[in-house]
């Protein structure tokens, strides 16, 4: 059987793994996102390429490394440097003597595209078992989606601190592990109660962070510096409804209302989306504004060309605190740390 | 809405695609009757302005092209600064040019209203947005095509880059053209070069042809503006050997530079073709740019002579 | 009396303030590496027989500097600058606090932070950069204001890092510049790198207090108040003031609760051990640090998991 991978992006692995095995392949997870991926990926990447990047090239080397094959990568056709990840990778790939294939999955409208689909084979297999996967992946999808969603809501709470994502991790295990879309749906109570029995102190005031930025860097939680988690810690309630998988693949073929309404809300101040997530950053943001949210936090790679241009006219337009978060390979944890904890003491100071 | 007073003064921010495009956009406002305004050749005051006004990650030639927008922003009635989408089918630019306009809104207070027009080739033809841009400066779409006739004669017959001619060394340039033709930017490397008796090649002086034939190679189509035209150059002096050496000039922080600059890498491992990257930014000093350049020249010059005494 | 400590990358240092928010007491010294002795060397000096009602820590090393005294508020050092600068100039705006290897900018209102910034990416606009400078020169750190306020046309020194920046003094003194000149031309650069690194698109408006270790350097204070235009406040404690800052927040904190938790002024004669270990049991390889004192141990951190961690 021949061995599959993809990226580490947030639960991509666990979602997508039903889809490739139905498909006939041996799905190889790639190991768990640590320093030891983005060092082996920042050792190998191009110097001013952007953080993602690296991170994806750790996950790729250390995948092949377990026996992966083929690597699959989303495409894309810009402006974003994303689309071009795919080709940049196995180049590099290919000269490190690695003999994986890199796929990037592409629009299959493209001619140049689509003999990827057909090696990967999802032109042959039976288009009923496809569908029955690709449901149990959506499933497991929402799953995840609620449950983080869950954590974020009770982390500013909980009284044992850590506990929501201790449970989050166990959740994560048993999606995994259930391939079963019947038993898929029922989990929904099943992870309710989960959260349900973790126990809260519900009497301190809160305060709302939105959360806004890049995809890739506001889901991989290694490379943020589990951002999300560590202001939940701080008494805030996080509301990523601006940013998330599901979002992304609705989004993308405009089935996504709110992100059809942050769209209009920011065009007045940029009138062209100039990819990645550079429109949403900017109308979320308003969003969170007028919703009377406390603070922004935008999160993005070092040298990510749409954040950049959302980060200029964000400064200018959004008139609640941002603290802006750039990451790469060198950036260190206690300075993270210490700018989180003081935007939350100047977030609770402004409403005193 | 912009207003007619006398006449009106165009400012052309001397930044970003000017470099490809003024014949053009100089020969379409001046029959169009209108006064063009050009900021001066890049220099060290009005970089320091651009330092000021954006982000201190961006990229360096869009600092540049703030410095050049803030210095004529109190001297025109409009400015001419226009949103690039995508130059060619298929293709973008990069985002930072897609959001420009709204960056310096954004940044600069105080500007003359911007003819923020969209030239985006996949969604309609550039005849259309310059159309628009009449329409904004209150001139019929007839008189724009006319001026758009003579305007797009003047950008063919430029001569962009002339050779020397004589048995100099033979180097090739490749870079975006905001980088190579703004002297500042590029510490005047061909003028320079060109002194030394050497004869400059760069993607202006091949043909198309050539350049489609190299990039053929690629499975996925390079969807960059200027990434194809780049790489394809780059891969054609490594293929051909038309050049003795070429220098490849990238802006620290370019993103599709970062990425594209590995596939002329990947070629560079197995081709005796010398090849430097020289990376320009705003803390670039000419003395560090020209000692590389130096050494580069000496190298190739060191390997030709031992070639001819074999 | 009220203990405040700021353990930061260069320096400790530790203050007693009284009801009134005087400086009682206080220390300033080096770390040196070894910020365990300096913070007990610190507390030396400051000790006194007066009862301390409550001890704060702030700065990089504000956990350690917590485990060591008991804490009763461990604060990041943003806060801690912005609540002591709002005490001292009660209508200030801007805070423009420059430390060894940090720098920040906090822009207040009405005696709030409402916005702040921190160096990111590079240490260009922070004390180490002259530090480096100074070392290369031969010149000591004290006397580098001095020598830049006698500077009548300073040099223009590029760079975006120390190390460029260096390359480029070089050049200038192989172009046969002053000493002095050279000297002016650093602190400018200095200035412009924290500019444009750490205070871009902030508004700065007066009054402005500048504080942290190099406020003490006038010739960066007139770099300062020339690329503003704006005069520059430096406040006496400009040293101390993270730690009067974190004192103060002692205070505060103390009012709802009765009894200081700290550890006594005896901690200056303890032994304090620490030792440090990479765990391998994940990927991570987190770097573990335990600290005890007769063999009980009082912390342990640095695990990315929790599984390191005493349970309190």
């Amino acid at each position: 059987m021949i061995k599959v991978s993809v990226p580490n992006m947030n639960v991509v692995p666990i979602v997508v793994k039903p889809v490739f095995e139905e498909l006939g392949y041996e799905f190889i997870a790639p190991p768990k996102m640590s320093r030891k991926t983005i060092e082996e990926g920042a050792k190998y990447a191009p110097e001013f390429a952007c953080f993602p990047l690296k991170a994806v090239l750790g996950d790729f080397i250390l995948a092949s490394r377990k026996g992966a094959e083929y690597l699959v990568i989303f495409g894309g056709t810009g402006p974003c440097r994303f689309g071009w990840y795919g080709s940049t990778l196995q180049i590099i790939l290919k000269n490190l003597g690695i003999p994986a294939k890199v796929f990037v999955l592409d629009f299959p409208t493209e001619k140049w595209a689509r003999d990827t689909f057909s090696i990967l084979g999802i032109n042959g297999s039976s288009v009923k078992k496809l569908i029955h996967s690709g449901l149990i992946a959506l499933k497991k999808l929402r799953l995840i989606e609620l449950a983080q969603e869950l954590a974020r809501k009770i982390r500013p709470f909980e009284v044992k601190i850590g506990e929501s994502d201790k449970t989050l991790q166990k959740i994560y295990k048993i999606v995994d592990n259930e391939n079963s879309f019947i038993r898929l749906m029922k989990m929904k109570n099943e992870i309710k109660l989960m959260f349900e029995g973790i126990n809260k102190n519900s009497n301190h005031e809160l305060i709302r962070i939105g959360l806004v930025g890049e995809l890739y860097m506001c889901l991989q939680e290694e490379l943020n510096m589990w951002t999300e988690s560590k202001l939940g810690k701080l008494g805030a309630f996080v509301d990523r409804s601006a940013i998330g998988l599901w979002k992304y693949v609705t989004g993308d073929i405009g089935l996504n209302f709110a992100h059809r309404r942050a769209k209009r809300i920011a065009y007045p101040w940029l009138k062209w989306h100039a990819g990645g997530e550079s429109i949403y950053s900017i109308g979320y943001s308003l969003i969170f504004e007028r919703k009377g949210y406390d603070g922004v936090v935008h999160i993005s790679p070092l040298g990510c060309m749409p954040e950049i241009v959302a980060q200029t006219i964000m400064e200018k337009c959004v008139n609640i605190p941002i603290l802006n978060l750039v990451f790469d390979e060198h950036t260190g944890e206690t300075g993270v740390n210490t700018r989180l904890e003081a935007f939350c003491d100047l977030l609770k100071l402004r409403k005193e | 809405m912009v207003y007619y007073h006398s006449i009106m003064k165009i400012g052309i921010p001397r930044a970003g695609l000017y470099y490809q495009f003024f014949p053009l956009w100089d020969t379409f406002f001046k029959e169009l009757g209108f006064e063009v305004v050009y900021s001066p050749p890049t220099n060290a005051s009005l970089l320091k302005k651009g330092l000021e006004y954006a982000h201190s990650d961006i990229c360096f030639p869009m600092k540049v092209n703030f410095g050049h927008v803030y210095w004529l922003k109190d001297k025109v009635d409009v400015l001419f600064v226009p949103r690039f989408i995508s130059l060619e089918e298929k293709k973008y630019m990069c985002p930072k040019f897609m959001g420009l306009p709204d960056m310096l809104k954004a940044s600069i207070s105080n500007l003359p209203p911007l003819l923020d027009v969209n030239f985006n080739i996949r969604k309609k033809p550039f005849i259309r947005s310059w159309i628009e841009v009449g329409k904004r400066l209150r001139v019929s779409a007839n008189k724009v095509k006319k001026a758009l006739v003579k305007a797009e004669i003047s950008q063919k017959s430029y001569q962009w880059n002339n050779l020397n001619g004589g048995d100099g060394l033979k180097i090739g340039i490749v870079a975006r053209p905001y980088i190579i033709y703004d002297k500042y930017v590029s510490a005047e490397l061909i003028d320079r070069l060109k002194e030394k008796g050497m004869n400059i090649l760069t993607a202006d002086n091949l043909i198309p042809e050539i350049i489609n034939k190299e990039i053929a190679i690629l499975k996925k189509p390079i969807y960059f503006d200027f990434g194809e035209k780049n790489v394809g150059t780059a891969l054609h002096f490594l293929n051909s050997g038309e050049v003795d050496g070429f220098l490849y000039l990238i802006s620290f922080e370019c993103g599709p530079d970062s990425l594209l600059k590995e596939i002329i890498d990947d070629r560079a491992r197995t081709s005796d073709i010398p090849y430097t990257t020289l990376v320009l930014d705003e803390h670039t000093e000419i003395a560090g740019i020209l000692t590389r350049v130096e050494a580069f020249l000496d190298m190739i010059e060191y390997k030709s002579k031992t070639k001819f005494n074999l | 009396m009220w203990l405040g400590v700021d353990v930061g990358s260069v320096s400790v240092d530790t203050v007693l303030i009284n009801d009134k928010i005087e400086v009682f007491k206080s220390a300033y010294l080096l770390t040196a590496g070894m910020p365990i002795e300096a913070i007990k060397e610190g507390l030396r000096k400051s000790r006194d027989s007066v009862p301390v009602l409550g001890v704060g820590t702030t700065g990089s090393g504000r956990e350690l500097a917590a485990v060591l005294t008991n804490a009763d508020i461990v604060k990041n050092e943003i806060t801690a600058h912005a609540i002591a600068a709002a005490h001292f100039v009660p209508d200030v705006r801007t805070v423009i606090e420059i430390g060894g290897q940090d720098s920040k900018i906090i822009i207040l209102k009405d005696g709030i932070p409402v916005d702040f910034a921190m160096n990111t990416v590079c240490a260009a606009g922070t004390g180490s950069f002259l530090d480096h400078q100074a070392q290369r020169l031969g010149i000591p750190i004290e006397k580098f204001g001095q020598l830049a306020l006698q500077s009548k046309s300073p040099a223009r020194i590029a760079g975006r890092c120390t190390v460029f920046a260096e390359s480029d003094m070089i050049h200038k003194q192989q172009l046969g510049y002053g000493i002095e000149d050279i000297i002016a031309g650093l602190c400018k650069s200095l200035v412009r790198n924290y500019l444009v690194n750490v205070a871009k698109g902030k508004p700065i408006l007066p009054p402005i207090v500048f504080q942290g270790g190099v406020a003490s350097n006038e010739g960066i204070r007139k770099a300062l108040e020339e690329e503003l235009g704006m005069k520059v406040f430096v406040p006496t404690y400009n040293k101390l003031m993270g730690a009067i800052g974190a004192a103060m927040l002692a205070k505060k904190v103390m009012k709802d609760k009765r009894k200081t938790s700290f550890r006594g002024f005896d901690i200056c004669d303890m032994e304090f051990n620490t030792q440090s270990f990479i765990c391998e049991d994940c990927p991570n390889t987190c770097e573990i640090v335990k600290i005890s004192s007769n063999g009980k141990v009082l912390a342990t951190w640095g695990s990315r998991c929790g599984k390191w961690d005493l349970s309190k």
